[in-house]
């Protein structure tokens, strides 16, 4: 059978059961697109109010489904609005496939009207990219490209192809795509056994659960693995929802927002098992100083991770899923109580009241449950969602970790929402971030997409502010954001439903409505700018060293 | 000591672009880069001397075996360069 290029592109991603494409249509990508028109009744398609956001929600999608998330954009200016998207996914390894058209190949190198090198850009934020010159390659290079973005450390691949491309014809020949495991095991049994006989000798263990555990979809191993050695879980950002909050050994976040006693369990543990974490320095402060009496195992998919940051005794390379299941097998059952009873003590226990982040955390949580997939921005109201939303389930915390982009949040939440469409979407936002990507409201109303906003309104770009604050003598340079916008006016106008709130009453009752009307709704949370997120750690000090206020 | 780190990788200047770029952003030191088609045309070894640690070239090397269009890395040493006498700057 012959297909256009553009045909060819769009019966691949049938092959990979793609149904769901976030983009954005251009002079480059017009075949593409009126090769779309023809598959509709396969494809939804989400037009985004820009690439940024289209980019966001193949990640938002890709990280709630587990599932590759795919993005259409044009040439130049449509491929550069990725390239934030493309980084963000890249930092916290999320698979996605980008497919961004190029002007035709006898115009390349002339600096033609919207070209740029978007693979030269996207070199080093991308898994992989290639620029497709010959129709004959496409089907293998999209075929490639899938099992790249998913394999191993998943991660972002873009694919460039010149217009010229998408039209010409070939042969196309499906083929069944082998869902082979994704992640080898390399690690041997060597290690497995060293690494188990460390964790039954040792008294004081801490388990440092990462993201990679959520790709691994590990969960249920990672639970078993410290139910039964009774090892204490601290999480990183990317890992929250691995181990559920409410469990007695779950410590919460570690590092220079994290927990008291998650912090400090690490710094008074004999034994660090890392686990698809990467010793990000916002987690360890100060390497030495991150378990200074402590041996360390590194369990990771990824070689060029061991060492990094941190040096270990030993390291497990492999799928944690699988590594998690043998290490099992080999752990004594312990009950380890004088050590939890250690932990116990550095608890803090401080119920604030009034309207401030905790509890109007808590509040959503309980109206919301424990289903809800969580989206933020990046600030203080990040950091609260992280320290006090009791997070369970995997792939249920979405958040811009190893980039920290503000506006990912909005785009993020359009894309879990596409991608679970029965599940219930939050999107908690800070009033600066929010103002950043915030055109995609009109995606949310033109889809009838029912998720609701939390918008954090301290007034300010609080977190900048904190810092401000604390390092800066109060010197509140280009912080203040106070009272240019009327958002309930500004949601009204894309026809969604706003709220405003300055007590928990009120909040609750909103959520409610919110629910019952199943319609995206944005409710707005009147805060003090002079909320500050603690516990905090003072960038460049041990972890140890905590301003609980 | 100058070291050498070798790469066997496909024959497309982006693997040279991908590994140059990654070892700038690590302020690698390098001395000399080549890079120079096999006789299997759509592979190409790539040389760079370079005066680094050898901690800092394995990790390196740990970095560029993760490109996808890297076969092989290795390090040597100048004499076994010499030796293989394959190598012109290209
Ligand atoms: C795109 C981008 N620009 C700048 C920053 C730096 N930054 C980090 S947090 C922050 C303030 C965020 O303010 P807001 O969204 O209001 O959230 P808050 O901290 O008040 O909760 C800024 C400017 C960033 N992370 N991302």
């Amino acid at each position: 059978m012959k297909l256009t290029g553009a045909e060819i592109v769009l019966e691949c991603l049938k092959e990979q059961d793609v149904d769901k494409i976030f983009g954005y249509p251009g002079g480059a990508v017009i075949p593409l697109y009126d090769a779309l028109y023809d598959k509709m009744d396969h494809f939804d398609h989400i037009l985004t109010a820009h690439e940024q956001g289209a980019s966001h929600g193949a990640d938002g999608y890709a990280r709630s489904t587990g599932k590759v998330g795919v993005c259409f954009a044009t040439s130049g200016p449509g491929a550069t609005n990725t390239v934030t998207g493309i980084a963000t996914a890249y930092m916290d390894s999320v698979p996605l496939v980008v497919i961004t058209g190029q002007v035709p190949a006898n115009l390349l190198g002339k600096d033609s009207f919207q070209e740029v090198d978007i693979t030269g850009i996207t070199l080093p934020i991308t898994k992989h990219n290639y620029f497709v010159k010959d129709v004959e390659k496409l089907a293998d290079v999209i075929r490639d490209a899938f099992k790249i973005a998913e394999s191993g450390r998943p991660g972002p691949v873009l694919i460039d192809i010149p217009k010229n491309v998408f039209l010409e014809k070939t042969t196309y020949v499906k083929k069944e795509v082998l869902k082979e495991n994704k992640r080898a095991c390399t690690s041997s049994n060597k290690e497995i056994i060293k690494a188990a006989d460390l964790i039954n000798q040792s008294s004081k263990p801490v388990i440092y659960a990462g993201g990679g555990i959520v790709l691994s979809e590990a969960a249920n191993e990672l639970y078993e693995f410290a139910t039964k050695g009774n090892i204490p879980v601290v999480n990183t950002l990317m890992g929250l929802g691995s181990f559920p909050r409410d469990h007695d050994l779950s410590l919460g976040l570690v590092g220079m927002h994290g927990m008291r006693d998650a912090n400090l369990a690490v710094c008074g543990s004999d034994l660090i098992i890392a686990i698809g974490a990467r010793f990000s320095d916002r987690v360890i402060g100060i390497a030495e100083e991150f378990g200074p009496k402590a041996k360390v195992i590194h369990i990771d998919i990824d070689a060029s991770e061991i060492g990094k940051n941190k040096d270990v005794d030993l390291w497990i390379l492999g799928d944690v899923k699988r590594v998690l299941a043998d290490l099992t097998d080999m752990l004594s059952t312990k009950d380890r109580k004088e050590w939890l009873e250690k932990i116990e003590d550095f608890k803090v226990n401080k119920e604030k009241t009034g309207f401030h982040a905790e509890n109007i955390l808590a509040c959503a949580h309980k109206v919301l449950g424990d289903e809800t997939i969580v989206t933020t921005e990046v600030g203080q109201h990040q950091m609260w969602t992280a320290q006090h939303f009791p997070f369970k389930n995997p792939r249920t915390f979405i958040s811009s970790g190893g980039l920290g982009t503000m506006g990912y949040g909005l785009g993020a939440a359009i894309g879990a929402q596409v991608g679970n469409p029965d599940k219930r979407v939050l999107h908690i936002a800070g009033d600066g971030s929010f103002r950043m990507n915030c055109n995609e409201l009109a995606t949310v109303a033109k889809y009838k997409l029912p998720m609701i906003t939390l918008l954090f309104n301290n007034q300010t770009l609080g977190m900048v502010r904190q810092w401000q604050k604390m390092f800066c003598h109060k010197r509140y340079a280009e912080t203040d954001i106070t009272q240019e916008v009327d958002y309930m006016k500004l949601v009204e106008a894309y026809g969604l439903r706003g709220e405003k709130v300055d007590n928990l009453l009120d909040l609750e009752d909103a959520l409610r409505r919110a629910i019952q009307s199943g319609k995206g709704t944005v409710i707005e949370c009147l805060l003090s700018k002079d909320d500050c997120v603690f516990p905090m750690v003072p960038p460049g000090a041990p972890i140890h060293n905590i301003i609980l206020e | 000591m100058n070291r050498i780190l070798f790469a066997e990788v496909n024959n497309q200047p982006e693997v040279l672009m991908r590994i140059i770029g990654l070892l700038r952003r690590r302020a690698f030191h390098m001395k000399s880069i080549s890079m120079v088609e096999t006789e299997n045309k759509a592979l190409a070894h790539l040389m760079i001397t370079t005066k680094e640690e050898p901690e800092s070239i394995e990790r390196a090397m740990l970095l560029i075996e993760k490109i996808v269009d890297v076969y092989k890395v290795k390090t040597m040493d100048e004499n076994m360069k010499k030796e293989a006498n394959l190598y012109k700057v290209m």
